[in-house]
């Protein structure tokens, strides 16, 4: 039901089939029913590009702390990024939060307040220890070759609940390290490919989606344009023949026509209330950019807007604190503390947290072992990613790294099973959605992947 | 052998009672709950290995026996479950407890007795069976064809049309009329649409074989190669830039480009043409041929991955990939893990290859950072090698001019900080153990300190608890005696900086001691300082913008030969199995001998030999089927880059098989097999449906796909065919051929962090000399089914989306040749008239006359909201945006 014919003519037609749906609507990305029934209707995955360290936020190490200065005591891994030194503490102290009682590291105070909606899997692992090797594994499950991104499979599968907004949306994302392949619909259909919104070098109040118009003519200008063209196209038609391509490209500007009304009204976050927007940090110089960012995040979600990446990034290092760990990881923290832990509350205040699936975390953690005396490495063998709503347990830690926090060891999660398990909550096999390929079937999971379901709640 | 030695010496013995006991209590379990899920013969074997009966074990999986009996130490299994090698971990979720694991040990270590009845064995492995293979259609040998006699067939093609037609009691469309003929004809074969003039000359020419005039001038166009020339590079996988995880400029990549548009206006025999771009280094020394092997370096490749070997391999693998799916319609590169699923290419086959390109250089011996280079041959001159050195000896001393000003910056800081030595101490004294970051602070504003000094003051004396010169500071420290500590060391420290010696002199003057400095200037220099140093390094990287660039060419080179190359278990340099030697893949050679190749040479180019070869089945077949989908829309096999068993099959066997001989006959002439199909009745008939009359079958039912090609296909132009019509038409369009157009340095970052776009689309020259940016290509491009630049495409997709119709709506591009054709047609005075001759310039047809009224209120209404210079310009806008403009009949 899912596989299509990706190539040529074949190809052609059957968009446009799907296009002619109901005689009259151009809308390839209709919703469609998941394999069964889901917890989650919807994705948004907060990342935190450069790789926050986990060992300073969610996965506190009491052996680090008292091991600081010593060599850490197992093996390091065969391959790596760079050459680190001596076992280094954590700068920051833990402190239980909740009923739960889980502990967060000073950093997060806000999102600590949420904790007992978190479920903190602490034991991801990936492959890759370059940035761009990781932030495409992550978005795409493959390092080595371009693959589509989770974002592009999930609307694959599921279709969009909005006709007249992208389903999949991506907000001011990095175009380094990957760039578009994190959000690019590689061989699948070309409309499941993510929209991107701005990127990282541009502030989010200037954030547009790229020939969304507005400026160059009047809506009534281009109405009139608009009349002109199907009035031509359907002259044409009578020429060709009928013809579903032809058809469909008329709807098409019809579309385009209302997603020119509704893109602008959806990211209009001043039209929030002020206690909204204070709720996201939005009052703050230094939580403003992220806090808009999330809370259109937000107005996408009640659209109906299928998956929402929103990532934290600056023109400098990020969250790559090769040096500087206290200060870098202090003002990244700052900026996206509030706001996250204000989304929370907003999601769970409309009753959207509990059909959205929240992802957060970056393409790796960070080495217990020190680069220099303030800073630490890529680690893509253990680190942290935390999840909420969408169906996931509460208030739980799953999985754990070892006694200093370098490799994942209990309950691996790698990166693949993080995507089935993802898959899963949207209702969607991971080894059932597939899609025909240069002679083969693919899969986001590749070959692999597990569902975790003891984080199923 | 490892399998009957294994069975003669344990497998025979019989467990003792205890020893049965010891299994069933202790083992099995184990093996039941924590490995049987993935490697239980009838349900899963992981790795090819099974655990649940004794052979199982003893016979191991992929990377060999999982145990020897009595050596815990030399058990893959015991190693596995340890977790020690991290590239060997099992269970891979969950370890086992220490409890667990030492049950195995224990278990190996006595031999590792086992009750089991044998299990079902592991299903027997898929062997592939070459002779089969052979008699595929694709890797059968070209058969000898005659084409059908027809009535009145234009051409052999339509001979062979018509047979398959005729079966299904079906007629092909009448011819199509000369204006959609020539349009049609023209935006094939040079991506442009005919001027006014060319189709009014065109319907005026009544003499026998004006169509074939009409080819003749088009293949004699240089625009022809820029346009069949992008054909191939959407196959070369194209790029002027990396891409996948560091996105790097191709800075020479332009070179590669345009060698291959020089190559189809020239008319390159595609044999040769093919030979070059796998070995055209190991031809006679020429620069041009040379210059072909771009297309085995242009791959995206994770440059910037830390293990080389698993690079290596990537990039050999990307290789192998490409020329299998360019050249042979093969997806060689399933064949890097396993013996392929579909098709009869076996692992052996892959590697035989890949030891040709492992005897190949791919990559650069420099590299910046964790970023490794790709290989480039140098075209420099020794003057401009020369010129080169003394600006890098020039760059050299400036930049050491910035270290020399930080480092004595630092200098002044580092002699402040050990002046107030015994402020620190003091300060260090008063805080609390573990002191939180705001603490810190506080303690060192109070006191005139840098708190992050402070913070490494406090942690370097935690973190050395036995430093006999801080003795006397742990112990005040212990009694919160600030005091004491200063009397104690500003004695001790005055003292030490007079003699110079000792060891609280070393300590004060440790760079990595108590008052060790940040490595960051940014932590330890001034605002003012900072900004001088961010200003002596803005000028030494401009001058390092001008550093002169080198010409040379994208390629490759042999390298140190290796004559066998292990079987790479899994696809892991890690799991290696039996050296293969080099060669060609079995099923695509007629007979069983493997080729010789030179021992001092890589191979390459026998491989290369041996593709171009005649006999091969597969070259010439999936080239003129290339060429037929860019004629007509689709292939005579559909999935143009997949000849194998699970790509199409033929609708025309025999046609496809008779052209790939009358190509081969021609001289692998590209430009004979245009004339060849373009002649044909099928290439120009209508497009439109034939009323069908009636009891005869209707074609659109009978062949919706239109398979049988009873008519024209209807074609969305490409990508660039709209972009350059547009300037085209307008007058805009810049035809300068050739040279470089990437607005960035070889190996300059097109993105690094900042995610800041520095190429511009601006251009006014031809599509095909945009740069290409994997990762972030044009957007006009993009939104029309430009492919992805990273993996080979024959044909592209035709889609129809909401975004598209943005782009027409609002792109800069489309408004602005709006705008200049609107101007262009400021000459013709008469509304009417201009009216007719837009309609001329984008659709080669008159207006009818409900067309002129109907434009003509357009113009009217958007003036009057606009203006009336803008008027016309968004009338213009609306006629580019018409399915006529942008679809061919």
């Amino acid at each position: 039901m899912l596989q299509r014919s990706a190539g040529g003519f074949g190809y052609l037609v059957l968009q446009a089939m799907i296009a002619r749906a109901g005689g009259a609507v151009v809308n390839p990305l209709a919703a469609r029913a998941p394999h069964f029934a889901a917890s989650a209707k919807r994705v948004v995955f907060l990342f935190m590009k450069g790789g926050p360290s986990h060992v300073d936020t969610f996965d506190p190490k009491p052996l680090l702390q008292r091991d600081d200065g010593k060599p850490y005591p197992f093996k390091q891994p065969r391959v790596q990024f760079a050459e680190t030194g001596k076992l280094l503490k954590s700068p920051w102290s833990f402190r239980e939060h909740g009923r739960s009682g889980l502990p967060v590291s000073e950093l997060f105070p806000h999102v600590a307040r949420h904790v007992d909606e978190l479920c903190i899997v602490r034991s991801v692992h990936g492959t890759n220890p370059a940035h761009g090797g990781a932030v495409l594994k992550l978005h795409t499950g493959s390092d080595t070759q371009v693959r589509p991104s989770m974002g592009s499979w999930v609307l694959y599968g599921l279709g969009s609940e909005n006709g007249n907004l992208p389903g999949f949306i991506t907000i001011c994302p990095t175009l380094a390290h990957g760039g578009v392949n994190n959000w690019g619909a590689a061989f699948l259909p070309a409309h499941c490919q993510g929209t991107p919104i701005g990127n990282a070098s541009v502030p989010a109040d200037k954030a547009v989606v790229r020939h969304m118009g507005g400026d160059s003519m009047s809506r009534a200008v281009q109405r009139r344009q608009l009349d002109f063209l199907a009035g031509m196209n359907r002259g044409h038609l009578e020429i060709t023949g009928p013809d579903l391509a032809l058809e469909g490209r008329i709807n098409s500007f019809e579309l385009a026509y209302r997603m020119q009304g509704a893109m602008p009204e959806a990211q209009d976050v001043e039209s929030e209330s002020e206690a909204t927007k204070r709720l996201y940090g939005m009052d703050h110089e230094v939580t403003r950019n992220f806090g808009r960012q999330c809370l259109m995040a937000r107005r996408f979600l009640e659209r109906g807007v299928r998956f929402v990446q929103v990532t934290h990034s600056d023109g400098e290092v990020q969250w790559d604190q090769h040096g500087g760990l206290f200060k870098g990881h202090t003002k990244n923290a700052a900026e996206v503390d509030r706001p996250i832990a204000g989304f929370l509350e907003d999601l769970k205040a409309r009753g959207l947290l509990e059909d959205t699936l929240v992802l957060w975390g970056g393409e790796f953690g960070r080495t217990p072992t020190a680069q220099g005396s303030d800073g630490r490495d890529h680690n893509p063998h253990g680190f942290t990613m935390w999840m909420a709503g969408g169906g996931v347990k509460q208030g739980m830690a799953f999985g754990a790294t070892d006694d200093y926090g370098y490799f994942a060891q209990e309950d691996k999660v790698h990166v693949h099973d993080l995507h089935a398990t993802i898959l899963h909550l949207l209702g969607l096999n991971h080894e059932q959605l597939t899609h025909r390929y240069a002679g083969r079937d693919f899969r986001l999971t590749d070959v692999a992947g597990h569902v975790v379901r003891e984080i199923i709640a | 052998m490892t399998l009957a030695c294994f069975s003669s010496g344990v497998a025979v013995a019989r467990p003792t009672d205890e020893q049965v006991e010891f299994f069933e209590k202790r083992v099995r379990p184990v093996l039941v709950e924590r490995c049987y899920e993935c490697h239980q013969a009838e349900k899963k074997t992981k790795g090819g290995l099974a655990l649940d009966h004794r052979e199982g074990l003893l016979k191991g999986g992929d990377t060999g026996p999982a145990l020897v009996a009595g050596e815990p130490d030399k058990s893959l299994l015991i190693e596995a479950v340890r977790y020690a090698n991290h590239d060997l971990q099992m269970p891979p979720k969950k370890r086992l407890s220490d409890g667990e694991v030492k049950v195995l040990e224990d278990w190996v270590r006595m031999g590792a007795p086992d009750p089991r009845e044998s299990g079902t064995p592991a299903r027997a492995a898929r062997t592939i069976d070459i002779a089969a293979g052979r008699r595929f259609w694709s890797f059968a040998p070209l058969l000898r064809v005659e084409p059908p006699e027809g009535d009145c067939a234009a051409s052999p093609i339509d001979g062979f049309l018509r047979a398959k037609l005729t079966e299904k009691a079906l007629k092909p469309a009448p011819p199509a009329d000369r204006r959609t003929l020539i349009r049609r004809a023209t935006f094939d074969v040079i991506g442009l649409p005919p001027t006014p003039a060319e189709v009014d000359a065109f319907v005026a020419d009544t003499e026998p074989g004006a169509f074939a005039r009409v080819v003749e001038r088009l293949l004699a166009s240089p625009q022809y190669g820029e346009r069949w020339g992008r054909h191939w590079l959407d196959v070369a996988r194209y790029a002027d830039s990396n891409g996948m995880d560091e996105n790097i400029a191709f800075g020479n990549a332009w070179r590669y480009r345009d060698y291959v548009v020089r190559a189809f206006n020239e008319d390159k025999p595609f044999d040769q043409f093919l030979i070059e771009q796998i070995a055209g280094d190991l031809l006679p020394r020429s620069e041009e041929a040379m210059t072909g092997t771009g297309f085995l370096a242009l791959g995206a490749r994770v440059l910037a991955e830390p293990d080389l070997q698993k690079l290596e391999m990537d990039i050999i693998d990307e290789q192998i990939d490409t020329v299998g799916k360019a050249f042979l319609g093969m997806t060689l590169g399933c064949v890097r893990c396993h013996d392929h699923k579909f098709d009869p290419v076996t692992q052996e086959d892959y590697y035989a290859l890949a030891a040709i390109f492992r005897s190949t250089r791919s990559l650069a011996a420099e590299k910046k950072g964790a970023i490794k280079f790709w290989f480039e041959h140098s075209l420099a001159t020794p003057q401009q090698l020369e010129e080169k050195t003394k600006f890098e000896a020039e760059l050299k001393e400036k930049k050491a001019k910035v270290t020399v000003f930080t480092a004595s910056a630092r200098n002044v800081v580092k002699a402040g900080v050990q002046s107030r030595a015994v402020d620190y101490l003091a300060a260090a004294s008063v805080l609390s153990l573990g002191a939180q970051a705001k603490e810190v602070q506080w303690v060192a504003k109070g006191r005139g300190l840098d708190g992050e000094f402070l913070r490494r003051c406090r942690g370097y004396l935690d973190a050395h608890p036995e430093h006999p010169v801080f003795r006397v500071w742990r112990e005040c420290a212990q009694r919160g005696d600030s005091e004491g500590v200063r009397a104690h060391y500003t004695q001790v420290f005055s003292e030490a900086l007079v003699v110079k010696k000792g060891p609280a002199y070393d300590a004060l003057m440790d760079a990595k001691g108590f008052l060790a400095l940040p490595a960051k200037d940014a932590e330890v220099l001034d605002a003012k300082t900072l900004a001088e140093a961010a200003a002596m390094n803005k000028e030494v990287a401009a001058f390092e913008l001008k550093q002169p660039e080198l010409p040379a060419l994208m390629g490759v080179e042999d390298g140190a030969v290796l004559k066998t190359l292990p079987v790479h278990i899994r696809g892991s340099y890690l799991a290696l199995g039996k050296p293969v030697e080099r060669g060609f893949p079995e099923v695509m050679r007629p007979v069983d001998s493997r080729p010789i190749l030179p021992a001092k040479r890589s191979g390459r180019l026998e491989l290369a030999r041996w593709l171009a070869g005649s006999e091969h089945p597969l070259t010439a077949r999936v080239l003129v089927n290339r060429v037929w989908r860019w004629h007509f829309g689709q292939g005579i096999v559909a999935s143009t880059d997949n000849f194998g068993l699970l790509g199409g099959t033929p609708s025309h066997p025999e046609l496809l098989d008779w052209l790939a001989r009358t190509f081969i006959e021609s001289g692998w002439s590209i430009k004979d097999l245009h004339r060849v199909i373009m002649a044909s009745a099928a290439y120009q008939q209508a497009s439109a449906p034939v009323p069908s009359t009636a009891g005869a079958p209707d074609p659109r039912l009978v062949d919706p796909e239109n398979r049988l090609l009873w008519r024209a296909n209807i074609q969305r132009l490409e990508a660039e065919q709209i972009r350059d019509a547009m300037l085209f038409v307008s007058g805009w369009l810049d035809l300068t051929a050739g040279g470089k157009t990437i607005p960035l340095r070889n190996r300059e970052f097109v993105f690094n962090h900042t995610s800041k776009d520095a190429t511009t689309y601006e251009s006014a020259r031809r599509a095909l000399y945009l740069p290409i940016i994997r990762n972030h290509l044009y957007d006009m491009l993009e939104g029309f089914d430009y492919p992805d630049p990273t993996m080979p495409t024959g044909s592209r997709n035709s889609t129809v989306v909401a975004p598209q119709a943005l782009i027409m709506m609002n792109a800069p591009v489309v408004l602005e040749s709006a705008k200049r054709l609107a101007k262009r047609l400021g000459w013709v005075v008469d509304e009417r008239a201009r009216v007719q001759e837009v309609y001329r310039m984008l659709y080669g047809r008159p207006a009818t006359a409900r067309e002129v009224a109907d434009t003509l209120a357009l113009v009217r209404d958007l003036s009057a909201e606009e203006g009336d210079e803008r008027g016309w310009v968004l009338a213009a806008q609306a006629l580019f945006a018409a399915n006529e403009f942008i679809y061919l009949r």
